[in-house]
């Protein structure tokens, strides 16, 4: 059955062995024990073969462990590997120097940020004030809708008919629905095949100009 | 342990590095990183991970130092930034896909005087490490600064961040697992 010793007290009481022994942890106070104390440890241990074994299985333990090294790296290993922290640092820092100056510019720029906002808003505010006074909803005042007498001419000439709906707004003459001689007497057939698109241009107005005279 | 004069030249280290000079850094890193680095092998086990995380502890250490009021050992400070990456490293990197064991090959078995050797072998290391492994991280650092790092518990209780009597407990119960382990 194991002994109810208090273990903490047998452990100070080995590290207290080991220090002496050693001349380790010397500003340990956490381990010292009175005088009383370290009799009645002694006594015991020499009666309680359990907590015997448990002192000289720890001590064997660390005394081995301690023992126990790992491998020796080369100075070389060393002068690598604090390159490798002092380039990693000066990596960081310039990471962190240019994220400041973009802190900084933008903080800086804040004011300016403001003016522009400020004026774009103002300015497009104005130009869609001056829009709605200008030109009014009804559709009258749309520029593209009204068209010019050529483009009538032009018109007759190729559909054959004025279409007063595309005149939006104006107060041109009603031409007939439907006439025979405003057919144009070029052929579609011959247009594409033997007339430039210049040509064609001018001869469809010269028809157009002399079916307009024989009316 | 560290004497006295080590810590003035720890302070003398912070106090010209807060000052501008680069230099003094350079010569902490010089100091203390084959400290870490063995420490951080101990731990994970493993030579790439161990110089990843020595060297990810003196980028902090250095992010920190200007915060580092001198309430503590430099060296203390120190450590428990290596084992704090140690522990964040083990859960990202290496839970998942654990080490083997104490690589065999990183291990040299000195010579010991003691009158009941337990670890006789390679293997007996192998096995020790293994138990020393499962333990609860709390425990396990404990009893490996204790041991290799050779901290008194007030500092072991600085590293960590918690009391004495904190420290001398969990190394008590790290102790008694490993014996109890060790017996089975």
């Amino acid at each position: 059955m194991e002994c109810k010793f208090n273990k903490i007290e047998l452990i100070k009481y080995a590290e207290l062995k080991r220090r002496d022994s050693f001349a380790f942890a010397q500003d340990d106070n956490a381990i010292i024990i009175d005088k009383e104390k370290k009799n009645i440890i002694e006594q015991h241990l020499k009666s309680c073969p359990f907590c015997q074994k448990f002192i000289e299985a720890y001590q064997s333990l660390l005394v081995d462990l301690k023992n126990v090294k790992l491998k020796e790296k080369d100075e070389d290993f060393w002068a690598v590997m604090k390159a490798s922290v002092l380039e990693k640092l000066s990596e960081k820092e310039m990471e962190s120097t240019l994220l400041s100056r973009i802190k900084l510019w933008v903080a800086s720029q804040k004011n300016n940020f403001v003016k522009i906002l400020v004026t774009s808003s103002l300015v497009f505010f104005l130009i869609s004030f001056y829009l709605s006074i200008q030109y009014k909803p009804n559709g009258n005042n749309l520029p593209f809708t009204h068209l010019s007498d050529s483009d009538i001419d032009m018109m007759l000439i190729y559909n054959g008919k004025y279409i007063e709906s595309q005149n939006l707004g104006t107060d041109k003459t009603e031409q007939p629905d439907e006439s025979p001689d405003l057919i144009s007497p070029v052929s579609t057939d011959e247009k594409d095949s033997i007339i430039s698109p210049e040509d064609e241009f001018y001869l469809e107005l010269l028809n157009a100009k002399e079916i307009i005279a024989s009316l | 342990m560290k004497d006295i004069k080590d810590n003035l030249s720890d302070s003398f280290l912070i106090s010209e590095f807060l000052n501008g000079d680069d230099e003094a850094f350079s010569s902490i890193v010089d100091k203390y990183q084959r400290k870490i680095y063995y420490l951080t092998l101990r731990f994970l086990k493993n030579e790439e991970a161990a110089q990843e995380v020595t060297q990810e502890t003196f980028i902090k250490l250095y992010q920190n130092l200007k915060a580092f009021k001198g309430k503590s050992n430099l060296y203390t400070y120190i450590y428990r930034i290596a084992i704090n990456n140690c522990k964040n490293y083990y859960h990202k990197e290496l839970k998942s896909n654990p080490i083997s064991i104490y690589d065999i090959g990183q291990l040299e078995l000195a010579s010991s005087n003691s009158p009941f050797k337990i670890l006789k072998t390679k293997e007996d290391i192998t096995r020790v490490s293994k138990i020393i492994d499962k333990l609860p991280h709390k425990q396990k650092t404990t009893f490996m600064l204790r041991i290799f790092e050779d901290l008194s518990f007030k500092e072991i209780a600085n590293v960590m961040g918690f009391s004495i009597n904190s420290a001398l407990v969990n190394y008590h119960i790290a102790i008694k697992k490993i014996i109890k382990e060790w017996r089975k």
